[in-house]
């Protein structure tokens, strides 16, 4: 599994995993991120079950076991938190950071050991270290309840399934030119994301915040001008679509 | 009879071997860095460091290949780590098919049976590949051991060497030091690892 340091601060530091190219066939491609404040860990979507193994060597190159303190869920699906019954066998004293809303629903993966922390739906934050991250209320986008995290300091805005993109393996980490990215986002959008009016309220929000990254779960980031232009399509794009419709 | 292992320590382990390696990768570069100024300083010493051309080359040699050992450690680390984890489900469906039988009519019992025989059996298969990854890793360790020990014992002749080579031996001397420090820096790794995988 790739590990690419995308933020280095005085301070802390934010760490990508993805692009593995061991991950098992028809498995959608994802996008971890671990951020690392005073020597204390956070994993942003953790993955799926079948990325675990990959994904534990990965992160500890960065960091040992024990200082991984929070786990946070942006919502409910497999691709995004199936490996929590195995992080909760490995981590000791660690919190889930999750919509209130899913908590019956994600303990199907099984979680015995790490704590529960519901975020309440007009969001909220949480501490890492020294750091500071604000949650960003993102429902139905695309889950009735999902969160997108904030943090100021780097203006890195962690977007979970808003920016996904659907490439072949080998695909550049970052958008290059943002009209020919279009084609690769279209599709998702229109199906994955079932309200316009949660998307206008979320552009809204988001259009408050200074970013200069926007790291979705799948596929590129989008870095500097490339945010702006991301609203500004997803804006104008009309959402809650299948071509069946 | 099913042994008990605990696949959860296994997996884990296995992570951290990758992670270790991951590690001793980095700084075998940094030491074929070394090896190659290391050389350049024996090329401008010429006849005064004549002892010395022989032994860079080595360093060389063995820095190199200690990259290529420790990424193919680390690729069956990660390995061994996923299989691990199959390990685990595995055993993890075996617990619940021994509820479901306990809570099954004797009359209906045939079919759990038959799943608990099939799991036991993938159980089996993957601890045979999970051994024999095993066994290839440790072997891949001790080379790199062997390797770093060899790099340690030409660092103490080359600076008994570079003695004799007058402008150059401050110089050849440091890089000897740095040459020894990185090979012990990369053994360290390694024998986490395998204290990681003898637990
Ligand atoms: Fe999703
Ligand atoms: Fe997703």
């Amino acid at each position: 599994m790739l590990a690419r340091v995308i933020f280095e601060g005085d301070h802390h530091q934010w760490i990508m995993f993805g692009r593995d190219p061991d991950r098992p066939e028809r498995i959608i491609d994802t996008n971890q991120y671990m951020v690392v404040s005073q020597g204390e860990a956070l994993l942003l979507d953790p993955g799926g079950v079948e990325l675990f193994a990959p994904m534990l060597a990965a992160v500890l190159k960065f960091v040992p076991l024990e200082k991984i303190r929070l786990l946070f869920a942006s919502h409910q699906d497999p691709d995004i938190i199936s490996s929590l019954g195995l992080w909760d066998q490995v981590l000791e004293g660690a919190r889930l950071y999750c919509p209130w809303l899913w908590e019956g629903f994600v303990r199907h993966f099984g979680m015995h050991n790490i704590e529960f922390e519901p975020i309440p739906d007009r969001g909220g934050s949480m501490k890492i270290g020294d750091l500071e991250l604000t949650l960003v209320p993102a429902h139905f986008l695309h889950a009735s309840g999902n969160f997108h995290v904030y943090d100021p300091r780097a203006k890195i805005l962690f977007s979970g399934d808003v920016g996904a993109s659907l490439e072949p393996s080998g695909a550049p980490l970052e958008v290059e030119d943002f009209e020919r990215h279009v084609p690769t986002m279209h599709t998702f959008h229109r199906r994955w994301m079932p309200s316009n009016e949660a998307k206008a309220a979320w552009i809204r929000r988001v259009s408050a915040l200074e970013i200069e990254l926007m790291v979705p779960q799948h596929g590129r980031l989008f870095r500097g001008a490339d945010v702006k232009r991301f609203l500004t399509w997803f804006d104008a794009l009309e959402v809650g679509i299948s071509d069946d419709t | 009879m099913t042994q008990r292992v605990d696949h959860t320590q296994l997996t884990v382990a296995a992570a951290h071997v990758a992670a270790e390696l991951h590690h001793a990768e980095q700084i075998a570069g940094r030491l074929t860095l070394s090896a190659k100024n290391a050389a350049a300083i024996v090329l401008r010493a010429g006849s005064q460091a004549a002892g010395l051309s022989v032994i860079s080359h080595f360093y060389d040699e063995l820095a190199t290949e200690t990259i290529k050992l420790s990424q193919t450690i680390h690729q069956r680390a990660v390995e061994l780590s996923t299989i691990a984890v199959a390990e685990w489900r595995t055993s993890a469906a075996l617990t619940r098919l021994g509820i479901a039988h306990a809570k099954t009519d004797p009359e209906h019992r045939a079919t759990i049976d038959r799943l608990t025989a099939n799991s036991r059996e993938e159980l089996e298969q993957t601890e045979h590949r999970f051994q024999h990854l095993l066994m290839a890793l440790q072997n891949n360790l001790d080379t790199i051991q062997q390797h770093m020990r060899a790099v340690d014992v030409i660092a103490v002749t080359s600076r008994l060497e570079a003695q004799h080579a007058g402008d150059f031996r401050d110089g050849l001397i440091q890089m000897a030091n740095l040459i020894q420090k990185q090979a012990n820096d990369i053994k360290g790794h390694v024998s986490r690892s395998l204290r990681w995988l003898s637990q």
